[in-house]
């Protein structure tokens, strides 16, 4: 058994095999070509979907129900196969990318607004209120956000502004958490005590010297929050519990397509590729963030 | 420690009291609860019945102070879609989704703490990185996705297990493998990076060097490393409940899930409040014996009679 001791040893110091040296380098990528491809991909989608697609997506056509895609059986007209009323499945999962990324990109700006908040006024003034919001904010980070869904869509059915709500509410315990501890770092700074002194405001000091320093961490939140966003949003819509019909989303079409699965695998595996691909994105960006930015883990 | 306890427990009623309110609020927030309670196409006379039976006409106040009492006693109403008893009709459902969870949670705390210690024992090895694949993976792939994949592979095509159906033999595999996933991605990271910091602290070290044998060392620098693990294992194991809605509907395993998602298709409000209520009194009560539990591992927590703010 290797000594445990190895782990301060840089990595370099071994002769490398090819895939060893090749996931070495692949720690040293100056940009993140695979993860900001994918999400360029999903944005652009997202905005320019429809213009882009082969076909309506919701144009039924029967006589080409369950059609394959291309290598294995299909035609370059339906190039990921029909589903079960002749619809091209290319065409709805451009269309409900654009779905994906409203409800993503508001709950996420939604909930990084009020945990930022919460960090800046927890975290700067400190105290009982500060016990307080991060009693709070524990407890919400632990409530099940499926059990919040089923309380809010059980009282007030399912809408898109209710899925953002519910993202909104189940996203912001993790910014606050981080980044009060970010606030909390920053703040005790030379830098922010002088500007204190010199007679500057508390206002001042958060905007000027907190928030730039804690940006860095801000952004790492917000590209990991996407992944858990987009899983959090295709959970409800596999339940029915998200955006409602006609607007196609990924997990609807998942959750349809699990009828089919003997006959037409496509069906309920293309969305779930989709899916898949952009929270990994997403959780790569999120960690290539957190190294490059953090010079404590750069080697 | 008693203290330590006592005060756990005062701030978990707290929460459930908290919990219990909002889910009444809302519910009258949300307009006509008579309309919540019955279909959509049911009569005039109905409702009129209904709001007399529940009191609708009473001052709030009055209301709030008797639901509270009802939901005290366990007494969580009538179900209109199954006309019965809330608490009977989860008393069936309830132990099937806590067989489900317990099946899924050993599955991931078994894999994912030995994967992750065995990673840290060689970091950057080819065991290392497979894991931190495995991983990566596990915390992309959504659950509804992955228990497709493995209905699709070992049902449909292998015909190994059944694609779905309640059942504690074959029938429990798949979904609780699907359940556990990310669980088991979440604690095979963090176990790997507990022990690790552990490995690296100087009293292992000085053990190492005075040549203590390597099972002996994993025992204490398991201990040692468990904090961390232990809250998020209790997090993971509290959370399963969203995780264990979308398997139950995608495998038909007839647990809580399942019977909240179908009490919100019918409307039947009282089931819906029932298993609010009902989870949020277990998870409560799982992350009140994490904290005590941190009590029995850490001294520290002990003496200073609280809990210690634990960040992954």
């Amino acid at each position: 058994m290797a000594s445990p001791l190895r782990a301060d040893r840089p990595s370099v110091a071994r002769p490398a095999s090819g895939l060893r040296s090749r996931l070495a380098n692949r720690r040293r990528w100056k940009y993140p070509y695979f993860s900001g491809g994918v999400l360029a991909l999903f944005v652009l989608s997202g905005l320019i979907g429809p213009l882009v697609a082969p076909a309506e997506p919701t144009g039924i056509d029967l006589a080409n129900a369950l059609k394959p895609p291309i290598g294995f059986g299909g035609s370059w007209s339906r190039p990921l196969g029909t589903d079960e009323l002749g619809r091209d499945i290319l065409s709805r999962l451009l269309d409900g990318a654009r779905v994906a990324l409203i409800v993503t990109i508001a709950a996420v700006v939604l909930a990084g607004a009020v945990g930022l908040a919460v960090a800046l006024i927890s975290g700067y003034r400190g105290g009982r209120l500060d016990a307080f919001l991060m009693r709070t904010t524990d407890a919400s980070m632990a409530f099940p956000v499926i059990l919040l869904a089923i309380v809010i869509v059980g009282i007030f059915g399912a809408s898109t502004l209710n899925v953002v709500i519910i993202l909104t509410v189940a996203g912001w315990p993790s910014y606050a958490r981080v980044l009060r501890s970010e606030v909390l770092r920053t703040k005790t700074m030379d830098y922010v005590t002088m500007s204190r002194t010199m007679g500057g405001n508390g206002r001042w000091a958060v905007r000027r010297h907190i928030l730039p320093n804690i940006l860095p961490t801000i952004l790492v939140l917000v590209s990991l929050q996407v992944g858990l966003a987009i899983i959090a949003e295709g959970s409800l819509s596999f339940l029915g519990l998200g955006v409602p019909p006609p607007a196609p989303s990924w997990g609807r079409m998942l959750s349809d397509g699990r009828k089919y699965l003997d006959e037409a695998w496509w069906l309920p595996i293309m969305p779930g590729i989709a899916l898949s691909l952009t929270v990994l994105a997403s959780n790569l960006l999120g960690d290539w963030l957190r190294v490059n930015n953090d010079p404590t883990t750069k080697r | 420690m008693p203290r330590y306890i006592l005060a756990r427990l005062g701030q978990a009623v707290l929460v459930l009291w908290v919990v219990a309110t909002v889910v009444f609020l809302l519910s009258r927030a949300s307009g006509d609860v008579a309309d919540l309670l019955i279909p959509q196409d049911a009569p005039p006379e109905t409702k009129a019945q209904i709001e007399a039976n529940l009191g609708l006409d009473r001052p709030l106040f009055t209301q709030y102070t008797s639901y509270l009492a009802d939901v005290v006693r366990g007494d969580l109403g009538q179900s209109f879609s199954y006309r019965t008893e809330v608490s009977t009709l989860l008393k069936t459902a309830l132990p099937k989704t806590l067989q489900l969870g317990a099946a899924a949670f050993l599955f991931a705390a078994t894999f994912g703490v030995s994967i992750g210690v065995l990673s840290a024992l060689k970091p950057g090895s080819w065991f290392d990185s497979l894991g931190k694949g495995l991983a990566l993976l596990g915390q992309s792939v959504p659950s509804f996705f992955l228990g497709i994949l493995l209905v699709l592979f070992f049902a449909v095509r292998m015909g190994w297990f059944p694609a779905f159906g309640y059942g504690l033999g074959t029938n429990l595999i798949l979904p609780a493998v699907t359940l556990g996933a990310y669980p088991l991605a979440s604690l095979t990271r963090l176990t790997r990076s507990a022990v690790i910091e552990v490995l690296r602290k100087d009293h292992t070290m000085f053990m190492r060097a005075k040549g203590v044998s390597m099972v002996s060392l994993i025992v204490h620098t398991l201990r040692n490393a468990s904090l961390p693990v232990v809250t998020l294992a209790g997090i993971q194991l509290g959370a399963m409940f969203s995780g264990a809605v979308i398997v139950e509907t995608l495998y038909a395993w007839p647990g809580m899930g399942q019977v909240a998602i179908q009490a919100i298709n019918a409307r039947d409000y009282n089931v819906v409040q029932g298993v609010v209520l009902v989870n949020t009194t277990i998870f409560v009560t799982i992350l009140l014996l994490v904290d005590i539990s941190y009590g029995l591992l850490d001294p520290r927590v002990r003496r200073r009679g609280r809990g210690v703010a634990t960040a992954s």
